[in-house]
């Protein structure tokens, strides 16, 4: 077990995987880490050397992740709904924010758009 | 009474019935076997050209001779009920013309004349009735069948009629254009196959094949595909004996492969004109004309129809 | 007036003269209706009546609810193949195929027939210890058509044999003769087997070998990278990267290959500190394996090894040849990314730079390998990259070859407007000693002895004669061998 940013990892995991299961991090983030770390495609979890999880542990603490990036959502959404926008209303009213039509196929913006999400 | 006194078998009146006419007549042909052909009035009502066209009437009834007393009156011709009696006509009498001269011997098939008979349209404007093309399909079958006679024993009744049948002007069109070889040593062959053209220079040479340009493994990486272009050449083994050079264009690479085979086969024939019955059998001269039927509105393709739902 | 009655039926007393039978219609024949498959069908009766009785369900008093009585399918599923199992299989080189017959006539290839011109066209056998460092440096391959035949064996064309030629110049030149060849060709025309076979030749001379079976694992981000650490005054020049892993993969197949003729090589100069070797008593054996054994010395031990080789010194040198299979991979932008994630230039990697660096080496500058040897690269046809600028490289091998000017007009450069790769336009100066060997279809002698060869093993069940033998020919694009041996192998119904 490999341990990242508070999280253990079975060391036969791709690390691409491994990092993509952090909330903020996507393929094409995932690839910039990897390449400043110089860690090739196929490289497992177990691979790493210490000063490489560290190094990485490091790089991963200084990002916006998982519950830092997820308050921060939270309060953009808070920010636009206090100063009364179109979009923070459209947000409060789970509707789609922007300009979209609402005659049909809304279902996603009805479950994502929330004012108070996660 | 009497023996059976029929007096002529195209007479319009008889006392007799049908079966012991026919009965009759047959007695009679085979009595006088080798001196009655069979007169033509007997099986048809066609107006003859040369004959004049006149409207008679009946000839009257002598009352006192009882035999001459019609039960009831018989049409000339036996098809005249029919709906196309002029038709059915001309069938029975080429009918009874294969039956006649089945017996006579058969030309090779290289050395039967070859034979254009008339188009559907020129027939039916011909003889003035609608005609089915199924139906006509089959007098040109029995005409292709006595045409099939030897010319040295075929009978002149056979060439007279064969010679109404023919299209006029079609001695014109048997004659076909002949490929040449020209100053390189080339002869071209062009084929034709689904939506694919090719055109084959062939030389003499050693076995060099290329299409488009490129090596044949690179045109064709399936081994059938580059065996069907080949295949006039390998069937009459001269694989190492030419050089192909082959264009194609159009069509997917089954239809590009096949077209190359006909393409080819027909170059080879300009070189060689005696692998023709070879080429034949292998089935590399015949150009085949299928191609893919059209997508009509209302179906999901050609002949598809979307799923039938009663409600 | 008309009768209802026919006047000649009531006459029917006298002799008839036409008896029926003549208008009667013959009767159809009855054909005998035979039934093509009347034993399975009675077999398929049997059985129907069999299980019928056989599988009735026990009569009960009440009626039950069928499903219960009927049992869940159980389905047999085959068991998955262990892990790696499959990749294994995969990569698997199998040299032998027990149902092939033997051909007792086989000669085997040695280094007295190595360069026999009589034995173009034939068949020759590898053995037993050759056959073991062939294996160790990784020169089969899967697509190489060794699982036909019951013993493994090659066939000698024109180009072996003049390979062989030029590694006996090798051998007798006293001077540092390299032989440099870029081998090209279409798919399936037998570059690698030539490859195969020169590396079989320098094991014949004793040679050291170094082989590259696949040049495409240097460039697709599948192996660990590092940057390398650069001087001072070398602070202009674009970043370098090490590949630690493959240095190691490329030492551990040079070791094993080599293993006895790198024990007797006894060191030139020093090399550096940290590697962990008693000066004076290592051998180089020592420090490939030390290279074989860890990646982290693997760099360092390379370049203290290709030290030794390159730089002439107390003790001589063995000649050196070098195999690169599927180049053209290296002519081009790799998948790998540099730490501000940009795309890293396949000769930005040492290895890549080296092994090119001796192929294209720059006309005046002193000789790679200390006593000369020979450089065999050869490019892949069937998972051609597109490089443009590699196409050009070529073409204008090409044109020189046939002994066109670099300045003459006809020369082909690089396209107005085009971007070309400034990399491989780069190589385009050291173009003067490769020499180019195209590979086309074999000649008929050759496929001839092939796909005899073919015949008398079992595989080709009907007699060569001239024509079947023009006829794999042509269908084999002008006799490409392994087209031929597709067609030598299928079974004709």
């Amino acid at each position: 077990m490999v341990f990242i940013l508070g999280v253990n990892f079975p060391e036969h995991r791709f690390i691409w995987r491994s990092l993509e299961t952090f909330f903020g991090i996507g393929p094409s983030t995932r690839q910039r880490i990897m390449a400043r770390f110089h860690l090739h495609n196929t490289m497992k979890v177990g691979d790493l050397n210490q000063t490489q999880i560290l190094d990485l542990t490091a790089h991963l603490d200084s990002m916006k992740l998982e519950n830092h990036l997820r308050r921060q959502i939270q309060q953009d959404i808070q920010r636009l709904r206090d100063t009364g926008t179109y979009r923070g209303r459209r947000h409060a009213m789970n509707l789609p924010v922007r300009g979209q039509n609402t005659r049909s196929q809304i279902k996603n913006a009805r479950k994502l758009n929330r004012a108070e999400r996660f | 009474m009497s023996p059976p006194t029929v007096r002529a078998f195209p007479s319009a009146i008889s006392w007799t019935c049908r079966q012991c006419r026919i009965n009759s007549v047959q007695l009679q042909a085979r009595q006088t076997s080798l001196r009655t052909v069979v007169p033509r009035q007997n099986f048809s009502t066609t107006k003859s050209p040369q004959a004049d066209v006149q409207i008679r009437a009946a000839p009257e009834l002598d009352l006192k001779d009882p035999n001459a007393i019609p039960a009831r009156i018989i049409p000339a011709s036996p098809s005249y009920f029919t709906a196309s009696p002029v038709f059915n006509d001309h069938v029975l009498l080429l009918q009874s013309l294969v039956k006649k001269h089945a017996s006579l011997p058969l030309a090779p098939p290289n050395q039967t004349p070859r034979a254009v008979w008339l188009k559907l349209t020129q027939y039916r404007s011909t003889i003035g009735e609608k005609i089915a093309a199924s139906k006509y399909s089959k007098v040109l079958d029995l005409l292709t069948r006595l045409n099939k006679i030897h010319p040295r024993v075929r009978p002149r009744e056979v060439k007279q009629v064969l010679d109404r049948f023919r299209r006029p002007g079609s001695e014109e069109l048997q004659t076909s254009k002949t490929g040449k070889i020209d100053e390189y040593g080339r002869s071209i062959g062009v084929g034709r196959r689904k939506e694919a053209t090719a055109k084959v220079y062939l030389v003499e040479g050693t076995g060099e094949v290329l299409v488009n340009g490129r090596s044949i493994v690179q045109m064709f990486p399936r081994i059938h595909d580059r065996e069907s272009a080949l295949w006039s050449l390998k069937i009459t083994e001269r694989l190492n004996k030419y050089n192909v050079f082959a264009l194609v264009s159009g069509g997917g690479v089954t239809g590009q492969a096949e077209s190359i085979t006909l393409a080819l086969a027909k170059a080879l024939l300009i070189h060689e004109p005696a692998l023709k019955p070879a080429l034949r059998r292998a089935g590399c001269i015949t150009s085949d004309l299928r191609r893919v039927e059209r997508k009509k509105p209302g179906r999901l393709k050609a002949r598809k129809r979307p799923t039938w739902v009663k409600r | 007036m008309s009768l209802s009655i026919c006047a000649d039926c009531l006459s029917r007393l006298r002799i008839s003269h036409n008896p029926r039978s003549s208008l009667a219609i013959a009767a159809v024949s009855l054909t005998p209706v035979s039934s093509f498959h009347s034993a399975s069908v009675m077999a398929k009766n049997n059985s129907l009546v069999k299980s019928k009785k056989g599988n009735r369900a026990p009569e009960s008093k009440y009626r039950s609810s069928q499903s219960a009585k009927m049992k869940k399918k159980t389905r047999d599923r085959p068991k998955p193949p262990p892990i790696g199992e499959r990749r294994a299989q995969r990569h698997r080189i199998v040299l032998s195929n027990t149902n092939a017959l033997e051909v007792p006539s086989l000669e085997n290839w040695s280094k007295e027939n190595m360069t026999a011109e009589e034995n173009t066209g034939r068949m020759l056998g590898l053995d037993g210890a050759l056959l073991d460092k062939l294996r160790d440096c990784k020169a089969f391959k899967t697509t190489q058509n060794w699982s036909l035949f019951r013993r493994p064996a090659t066939l000698i064309r024109s180009e072996t044999i003049q390979l062989g030629q030029e590694i006996e110049q090798v051998n007798h030149s006293q001077g540092k003769k390299t032989v440099r060849h870029l081998v090209t060709g279409d798919k399936a025309s037998g570059k690698s087997i030539l490859g195969l076979q020169g590396m079989t030749m320098a094991f014949m001379n004793d040679w050291l070998v170094f082989n590259i079976p696949e040049a495409q694992e240097f460039v697709n981000n599948t192996s660990s990278y590092a940057p390398l650490k650069q001087k001072d005054d070398q602070a202009q020049s674009e970043q370098l990267y090490i590949q630690p892993h493959l240095t190691q993969a490329l030492l551990t197949r040079a070791l094993h290959a080599n293993e006895s003729l790198l024990k007797t090589l006894k060191f030139n100069h020093e090399f550096p500190k940290h590697l962990p070797l008693k000066q004076g008593t290592a051998t180089l054996k020592d420090l490939v394996q030390l290279g074989a054994s860890d990646h982290t010395f693997a760099w360092p031990a390379w370049q203290a090894l290709w030290r030794e080789l390159s730089e002439p010194g107390a003790n001589s040198r063995p000649r050196v040849l070098i195999a690169v299979d599927s180049v053209d991979h290296w002519m081009g932008p790799s998948k790998y990314r540099s730490a501000d994630f940009k795309i890293i230039h396949a000769h930005q990697f040492t290895l890549v730079r080296q092994f090119l660096g001796l192929l294209f080496a720059k006309a005046g500058s002193s000789p790679p390998l200390a006593n000369g040897g020979m450089l065999l690269y050869s490019t892949t046809g069937s998972n051609t990259p597109a490089f443009p600028s590699f196409g050009l490289l070529l073409n204008q091998m090409r044109a020189r070859a046939q002994g066109l000017d670099p300045s003459a007009p006809g020369f082909p450069l690089p396209a107005p407007f085009s971007k070309p790769d400034t990399h491989v336009l780069e190589l385009m100066s050291g173009l003067g000693d490769v020499n180019l060997v195209e590979l086309k279809g074999l000649s008929v002698e050759e496929s001839k002895g092939y796909m005899e060869y073919f015949v008398r093993s079992g595989l080709l069940q009907r007699p060569l004669t001239e024509i079947s033998l023009a006829e794999f020919r042509a269908l084999a694009g002008g006799g490409v061998v392994g087209e031929l041996a597709k067609l030598g192998r299928r079974v004709t119904v």
